[in-house]
């Protein structure tokens, strides 16, 4: 993508329909969340009893939930925390993994067998009962939840990028580098980590998806967010008890995070697709 | 002329660790690179060149290769166990031109990038003098348009003008000692000899000494002052090179001779056989199996130097000691 160009690799990425039109929907979640305060009709936290189980029209878009709230306000409000807490995770987790995976595979030896080792004990758990092990230690709330999540995740990630960098750091281009005389700084920020950039791109695109499911399911579950504050998984879970009464409770919020997760792993796919055919 | 040692390597052995066994690869080399001369460094693939080229630089990572030997720049110790101390030296001091131009260069970034960062890498220098420089470089090495070069990435180049960029990096810091790693066996053959006339320009004004690996004859005879044939990680053979064509004594060199085109409709000799392979590298010859004077006691030889005269040396019992044998017999 770096080498690519930006416009070529545009009119690469406009070829693939589906990706153009799941990422508009994205923005648009994205852009929800970021002006719920201004585009929510309503307060979604405003308990009204009197109104609850509404149809959607008039004052509520979307209908009201159990306790008389905008169902539309809370998904809105709900995007901040779902997609919010999946961005932190993995902006952190990719940050340490990228950050330990090119020091084992750089520098190679003891250490570098060391943590691929514990990478193995720990990634022979699945990836759920490891953070429900650390909820269990710290307690559940949603700040532990992201805690737990990022605790987890990074593991994959050393893994994968270590993987990325032992090959690019076998190309001929380090070797001259290094022959040259270029510090270890200038090979992995100049060579190694722009080389490695545009799979790192395509894998966070693609394991987004895969956080947000998870974190709504840890809300779902009861460990994550706790009411009153909106958040899709929570919503879900809230709705679940008048799933023959009012199933549109668990329908919105439950079809916004397929979408969300479709979306993103269909982005991922394209941007793969276009990355690959630039390396070939 | 005084000839002037530059860099002086004296029983270099390098071995592979591999499962807890160590396996040599390159075995009790020793030369010496003088000030405006070419060392040229020949044999077979797998026999050691780029290996003992790397060792030179510091480059052989600790906990995969054991490096032994002393090798001296100007008469000091290189000071490879302080790895920011040798990297220091790696492009200033010792250079080395690589094998492969295309894939030598990080295909994301320009030329201009790739010569900027290695000359501030060196030099306390700002962007645009380092630009300044880099130009004066290409302009030596005949690169015409040196600026509009050096916006264009890697593969919008050809390998003969890529390779010439390299030797420009090589050598803007006037090295003491350019290694060059089979600088030419991936251009087309007009541009190789382009090349090497400009190598040997560059060689005669900056008094570089430099070390040539080629398994190309031709290459070594058109540029080398001075030729080490290597055999199983043993250099076998080292003579001035006039000395080494016209008399070559050790059996695998007479070999190699021989295996070369000539313009005559004679069938070509070739060398029978492969290398022994590194796993199975043991005491004695590793010529042995290919060699058609082989002798028992060849299996028990220690490989040591057995004849050196008018600097002319040779590993090979044919001439060990007074035996002073009739060479032709087995030729
Ligand atoms: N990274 C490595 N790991 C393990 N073995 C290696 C490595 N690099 C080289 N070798 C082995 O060391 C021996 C010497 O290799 P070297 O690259 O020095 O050969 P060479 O003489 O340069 O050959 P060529 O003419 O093909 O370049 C070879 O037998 C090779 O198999
Ligand atoms: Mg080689």
């Amino acid at each position: 993508m770096i080498g690519l160009g930006f416009d070529k690799f545009l009119s690469r990425f406009v070829k693939h329909k589906a990706a153009v039109l799941c990422l508009f929907f994205v923005l648009a979640v994205i852009a929800g969340g970021i002006f719920a305060p201004w585009l929510a009709p309503n307060d979604p936290n405003k308990i009204e009893l009197k109104l609850k189980l509404l149809g959607p029209g008039g004052q509520f878009p979307l209908g009201t939930d159990h306790l008389g709230r905008c169902i539309l306000s809370r998904l809105l409000y709900g995007t901040r925390i779902s997609l919010g807490s999946a961005f932190l995770v993995m902006s952190f987790s990719l940050t340490i993994g990228t950050a330990v995976g090119i020091f084992s595979a750089y520098r190679g030896g003891r250490i570098d067998n060391l943590l691929m080792r514990l990478c193995d004990i720990f990634l022979s758990f699945p990836s759920l009962v490891l953070v429900l092990v650390i909820i269990g230690v710290l307690g559940s709330g949603m700040v532990n939840v992201i805690i737990g999540m990022i605790l987890v995740q990074w593991l994959w990630y050393v893994r994968i990028i270590r993987s990325l960098v032992l090959s690019i750091k076998e190309r001929t281009f380090v070797s001259a580098a290094k022959v040259a005389g270029t510090s270890d700084m200038k090979i992995i920020f100049r060579h190694i980590l722009p080389n490695v950039l545009p799979q790192l791109i395509v894998l966070s695109t693609l394991d987004l998806g895969s956080l947000i499911l998870h974190f709504s399911g840890y809300s779902f579950l009861g460990f994550g967010v706790q009411p009153p504050t909106p958040e899709w998984g929570a919503m879900i879970e809230e709705g679940r008890r008048f799933i023959r009464s009012a199933p549109e409770l668990m329908f919105y919020p439950g079809m916004l995070i397929t979408l969300i997760v479709i979306s993103f792993n269909l982005i991922g796919d394209a941007l793969r697709d276009v990355l690959d055919e630039s390396v070939t | 002329m005084i000839k002037e040692k530059v860099m002086d390597v004296e029983g270099l052995c390098v071995s592979l660790l591999h499962r807890q066994r160590e396996i040599s690869v390159v075995r009790d080399v020793s030369f010496c690179l003088e000030e405006g001369k070419v060392l040229g460094l020949i044999g077979e693939s797998g026999c050691g060149k780029s290996i003992t080229c790397l060792s030179l630089l510091g480059l052989l990572e600790k906990d995969r290769w054991k490096v032994e030997g002393s090798v001296r720049l100007k008469g000091k110790e290189l000071p490879y166990l302080n790895r920011e101390k040798i990297r220091r030296l790696r492009g200033s001091s010792v250079a080395m031109v690589m094998q492969n131009p295309i894939s030598s260069f990080n295909p994301l970034l320009t030329v201009g990038q790739h010569f900027t960062e290695t000359i501030r890498t060196h030099k306390e220098v700002t962007r645009r003098e380092a630009g300044q420089i880099a130009v004066e470089m290409l302009l030596k090495l005949n690169l015409s348009e040196p600026e509009k070069v050096m916006g264009q990435y890697p593969f919008q180049l050809s390998g003969g003008m890529l390779q010439r960029v390299m030797i420009a990096i090589a050598l803007f810091m006037c090295p003491h000692v350019l290694i060059a790693d089979e600088p030419t066996t991936s251009l087309d053959v007009t541009v190789q000899y382009q090349i090497l006339k400009e190598l040997a320009e560059l060689r005669d004004h900056y008094r570089t000494a430099m070390l040539l690996v080629s398994h190309d004859l031709g290459v070594i005879a058109q540029m080398a002052d001075e030729v080490a044939v290597m055999y199983g990680g043993y250099v076998v053979e080292q003579a001035p090179s006039r000395e080494i064509f016209c008399n070559p004594m050790h059996p695998y060199t007479r070999g190699l001779m021989k295996s070369r085109p000539a313009f005559t409709k004679d069938r070509l000799n070739v060398l029978e056989g492969y290398p022994p392979s590194l796993m199975k590298r043991s005491r004695g010859c590793p010529f042995y199996e290919r060699c058609r004077c082989a002798r028992k006691d060849c299996l028990e030889f220690d490989m040591k130097e057995t004849g050196a005269t008018g600097g002319h040396s040779v590993r090979c019992l044919l001439y060990a000691g007074e035996e002073e044998v009739k060479m032709d017999a087995c030729s």
